[in-house]
Formats: structure tokens, C-alpha cells, sequence
């Protein structure tokens, strides 16, 4: 039996239907659910660890008046935390340049934050006492 | 005692817009009650941070009192020109579905709100602090836009008009926490998916239309995160701004009507004061309605599409001219670029927003779903209802071209950041355009209600 153009072309759209879309369909649901997976972990870590930088910033905030200069040593998210500290004036270093920052007096106030966040190594005082 | 001082200020926004959409909104028209509410707050959220900004730029300070003030004379616009037959949208069983799906899309998007203090890296660095130095100080004229190492935050020569309206929740809610922005931003999403339902609804029936609004806010890239709807930056603010300024100049050139080309225009000058790159929309938005224009009307119809963008493109030049006070922006060296186009990395500029459009975890799969309509459907991108297309094809051009004129190896990078940027401004003008292409391939039937098309 000769099949007519129409009914190739409908025999093929099934086979699209029945098999292909699924398939494709299913490969892009299943990576999108593994991709989510791993967001939401991610997502966790991360939430802990904004947590964690957002308590000490806090402390920051209690510690150091309002108006006093600060030097803000940071890996990343320097801004972020130069945000948190308004309206005190920032000045922003990178970390490796905390061994060799010029402050304007020892009696200055120095934060250093690490990235990720890390408590025991994070730092803020007077510039005297910078380790 | 900060949630009721949040209430009241997002309040004050919405009375103050709602004034403007009483004047602006067209009426007698079916679906009217959603779009009311939402433009309601959108323009409340544009007009204060408009006038802010005009405040500035002429030299003035802002403060507690202007949005009050904004309010009282939304609130007596409103009893002026009270909206007629605002319509409660059609419900029927068939509607449950969509509506539980979207109460789930905005309960996730209020979580987020919930669990977060502050806006995310993108927005603290670039918007927070401007917010508060503009509360502070009243103009942007202080130490911490002029003075070199007083207080960093990014781009200090950006347009200001999120900034603004930021300043006025700080001073409305008495706290300088991010919680309150979060709320104000999360309302906005909200209130941009009542305007999204009722640009849908003009060719699409309820119940399909309730799905695709569910699907567009469940979409990752548009919702959650730092940078979707309900998060801190200016991209999605731009994109419903930009929307609104579409749908109402495709009113214009179908009714003629005043109003539509009023409410056009005002939003346009949204987009220019929100991103640097608004400057160069309201230029396209001036050469698309030129034409468009020219095309329904004639001349004079040419001549109107101009008076349409010309405010927003003024703002733009009288925003570059205040700026220069401001400290000049190490990210944009605008001075350094070449002269001549860098053509060799189309490809590699194509392939790279391609791959973005495709993240399964950022776009699911509307960016396929779009391609396949607008292949479908491709000879219906020079008839009437095309404009959101062609204004989201002459966004892409933009911002191509300018990765195109970018320096050195800077192009690249600018790409990186910027390609998602680029897709969330675009993206709802495509969604609207292929929505509305829904009935004619047939996947949807036609709206067959007496709502005048206003595409």
C-alpha cells in the first residue's frame, strides 16, 4: 500500500508527538530539576553565610560611631559592605593590601572581611590593634 | 511599627499614581480594575522618582514632604476624573488553576522578600547607597557623588530616578533597612503581572490568558533572585517601564486617543531617568514611533511620535548635563570608544546571548518558545500589534551594537554582566508580542468579547 504525502506527514507528526517532544521535554525537565537541586544547596550555603556577614557588619555598626572614618579591607562584596556602613565615610582596600595600608592614624577604625565569610579570621577595631 | 510605615508609604505611592491613571487610563474598557491598581503603583513609583530627580537636576533639595505632596494631588486627580466601569476581572472554575498557580508564584516571590535584609550585591553596590546619600543630603550634589573617596558605590553618575524613590521609602518608613525596599519592590512585580494579565487579555480569553500570566511569573529569571521582579535592580523596573510605554503608544496609533500618547510619553521619561542605557531607548522609542506614526497617520502622525519620546530624550540630555558635577564613572569610558565597529565579534556576541536565552535554570524554555512563535508567525511582524516586537528587537540591536563599539578586551565582560540584563528588559515586550500571535497559530481561541483591541 502507497501512503499518500498527507499520511506521511501524519505518521510523522505522531512519531513527534508520541516520542520526540516527551523526550526532549524530559531531558530539559530532569536538568532543570538536577540545576535546581544544586541552586537550593547552593542557595543554603550561601543564605548561612550572608547570615553570618550580616551579623557581623551589625556589630560593625555598634562598634564603630557614626561619621568615623573606617578602612574597609575586603575580598568581595566590599561595596556591599561599604552599603551596610553608611553613613560612615569608607575607605576600600583589597586584603592583600591590609598588611600595608596607610591609615590616618592608628586610632583609625579598620574592618576586614574575608570572603567567604569566616568569623574567626574577620577583624574590626582601631588600626593599633590590627593583627 | 515598620510595617505600617512601609504600608503607609507604599500607599502614598500608589494614591499619587493613581491620580496619573485616572487621567491617563483609558476607559469604559472591560478589564479595567487590574490594570487601574497596577498602573496605579507603577506610576506612583515612576512620577515620585521623576519629579525627585527634575528637583535635582534644577538644583533643589528633596524631602519627607514631596510624596505627600504628589499624593494630595493624585488624590484630588483622582476625585476629578474618577475611573468609569473599573471591572472586576472574569471569573469562572477554569480560572482556579491559573490563579492558584500564580498565588504560588508571588507567595515564593514573598518569601524571598521575607528572608532577605538587604537587596543583593548588584543593587547594594550600585543603588542602596545613592538612596541613602539622597536622603541624607536631599540632592546629588553632596560629598559622596563629588568627593573622591567619601563613600564607594558604583556607577555615581547613573540615573537616580530608583535611587529617589528609594530615599522617600527610607524617609516614609524611618529606617534605612533594605526589608522595606524589598516590600516595595515585591509590590511592584505584583502590580507589573496586573498590567502583563491585561495587555494579554486584549487577544487572549481569561483562562489562557490567567496561565501565561502564571508561566511569565514563575519564569526564575523574571521572579526570584537579586535580580528578577521583586529584587534590586533597575532592569525590571525598566522593562515594565518600557512595556507600559509600548502598550500605550500601540492605544495611540490604533484610537488616536490623547491619553494613550500621554501615558506613553511619561513612562519613556521613566526609562530614561532609570538605567544609563534609557537614554538610548528613548532614542529608538522616538525613531520607532516616528515611523509607526508616519505609517497610521501620516506626517503629522510622524510628527506626534516624535512629541511622544522628545521629553524623555530632553531628560536625558539634561541628566548628562547635571551629571557632570558628579564623579566621573570608571565603568563607562564612553570617550574610549573606537571609532568603528568591532564586526568579528557578532558571532561570538550572538552565540553568547543565545546560550543565555537557553539556561534551562534561568529561562526554562520561553526564550525557545518565543523563537518558535516568531518563526511561525514571522509575516506578521510588519501588521498592526508588531510594536513590542520591533521595540524588543531594537533593544537587542542596542545593546549588540554597543558590545559591537566596546574597547579592547572590556566587550567581553561587558557581555558577561550584561546579557542577562539585556533579556530581563526585553523579554516582556517579546512575551506580550508572541501572546498576542497565540490565536493565530491556533493555540488559543480568540478573545471574542467586545474589549477594544488596544494593540
Amino acid at each position: 500500500m502507497v501512503e499518500t504525502g498527507k499520511e506521511i506527514m501524519a505518521g510523522r507528526s505522531g512519531s513527534l508527538k508520541r516520542w520526540i517532544l516527551p523526550v526532549v521535554l524530559g531531558i530539559l525537565l530532569a536538568k532543570g530539576l538536577f540545576e535546581a537541586g544544586v541552586s537550593v544547596v547552593g542557595w543554603t550555603n550561601q543564605r548561612k553565610a550572608t547570615a553570618g556577614t550580616e551579623m557581623f557588619l551589625e556589630e560593625v555598626r555598634r562598634t564603630i560611631p557614626e561619621g568615623a572614618r573606617v578602612y574597609l579591607c575586603a575580598a568581595h562584596g566590599g561595596l556591599q559592605a561599604a552599603n551596610a556602613l553608611y553613613p560612615r565615610p569608607v575607605h576600600l582596600c583589597r586584603p592583600e593590601e591590609a598588611g600595608g595600608l596607610r591609615v590616618s592614624s592608628p586610632d583609625a577604625w579598620v574592618v576586614f572581611l574575608t570572603a567567604p565569610f569566616d568569623r574567626a579570621r574577620c577583624f574590626v577595631g582601631k588600626a593599633r590593634d590590627f593583627p | 511599627m515598620i510595617f505600617l510605615r512601609t504600608f503607609v508609604s507604599l500607599l502614598v505611592l500608589a494614591v499619587t499614581g493613581a491620580g496619573l491613571a485616572a487621567i491617563l487610563f483609558p476607559g469604559g474598557r472591560r478589564r479595567g480594575l487590574l490594570e487601574f491598581l497596577g498602573l496605579s503603583y507603577i506610576l506612583g513609583f515612576g512620577t515620585v522618582g521623576l519629579v525627585s530627580v527634575v528637583l535635582m537636576m534644577a538644583g533643589a533639595r528633596i524631602g519627607w514632604f514631596l510624596a505627600p505632596v504628589l499624593a494630595v494631588a493624585g488624590g484630588m486627580a483622582l476625585l476629578w476624573r474618577r475611573p468609569r466601569e473599573l471591572r472586576l476581572p472574569e471569573f469562572s472554575p477554569g480560572a482556579l488553576g491559573p490563579l492558584l498557580v500564580l498565588s504560588l508564584a508571588l507567595a515564593v516571590g514573598l518569601w524571598g522578600v521575607l528572608a532577605r535584609r538587604n537587596l543583593g550585591y548588584d543593587a547594594d553596590a550600585f543603588w542602596s547607597l545613592k538612596a541613602k546619600s539622597l536622603a541624607r543630603y536631599g540632592t546629588f550634589r553632596n560629598p559622596d557623588f563629588t568627593v573622591p573617596g567619601t563613600r564607594p558605590h558604583m556607577g555615581p553618575g547613573y540615573p537616580l530616578l530608583v535611587p529617589a524613590v528609594h530615599a522617600w521609602i527610607y524617609w516614609g518608613t524611618g529606617s534605612m533597612e533594605g526589608g522595606p525596599l524589598r516590600m516595595a519592590m515585591f509590590l511592584f512585580f505584583a502590580a507589573s503581572l496586573a498590567i502583563l494579565w491585561s495587555a494579554l487579555r486584549e487577544a487572549v480569553p481569561p483562562v489562557p490568558c490567567g496561565w501565561l500570566t502564571a508561566a511569565f511569573a514563575l519564569i526564575p529569571a523574571v521572579q526570584t533572585g537579586d535580580s528578577g521582579g521583586a529584587g534590586g535592580w533597575c532592569d525590571y523596573p525598566l522593562a515594565i517601564f518600557l512595556l507600559i510605554a509600548v502598550l500605550a503608544a500601540g492605544r495611540w496609533l490604533q484610537s488616536g486617543a490623547w491619553s494613550s500618547a500621554g501615558l506613553s510619553s511619561l513612562a519613556l521619561c521613566f526609562v530614561s531617568l532609570t538605567k544609563m542605557e534609557g537614554a538610548l531607548i528613548a532614542g529608538l522609542g522616538l525613531i520607532l514611533l516616528a515611523v509607526a506614526g508616519g505609517m497610521r497617520y501620516g506626517l503629522r502622525g510622524a510628527g506626534l511620535g516624535v512629541a511622544i519620546a522628545a521629553p524623555a530624550l530632553l531628560l536625558a540630555v539634561a541628566w548628562a548635563a547635571a551629571r557632570e558635577v558628579v564623579l566621573p564613572d570608571p565603568m563607562r569610558d564612553w570617550g574610549s570608544i573606537r571609532r568603528g565597529i568591532y564586526w568579528d565579534r557578532l558571532p561570538d556576541i550572538l552565540l553568547l546571548t543565545a546560550s543565555h536565552m537557553l539556561r534551562f535554570k534561568e529561562w526554562g524554555i520561553a526564550w525557545l518558545a518565543l523563537g518558535a512563535a516568531l518563526a511561525l508567525q514571522i509575516r506578521a511582524v510588519g501588521r498592526a500589534g508588531a510594536l513590542p516586537l520591533w521595540f524588543g528587537l531594537g533593544l537587542i540591536a542596542l545593546y549588540v551594537a554597543i558590545w559591537m563599539a566596546v574597547p579592547g578586551e572590556s566587550a567581553r565582560a561587558a557581555m558577561q554582566d550584561n546579557k542577562k540584563r539585556l533579556l530581563l528588559q526585553a523579554f516582556p515586550l517579546f512575551f506580550v508580542w508572541a501572546a498576542w500571535r497565540l490565536p493565530a497559530l491556533g493555540l488559543v481561541p480568540a478573545a471574542a468579547e467586545d474589549v477594544p483591541a488596544g494593540r
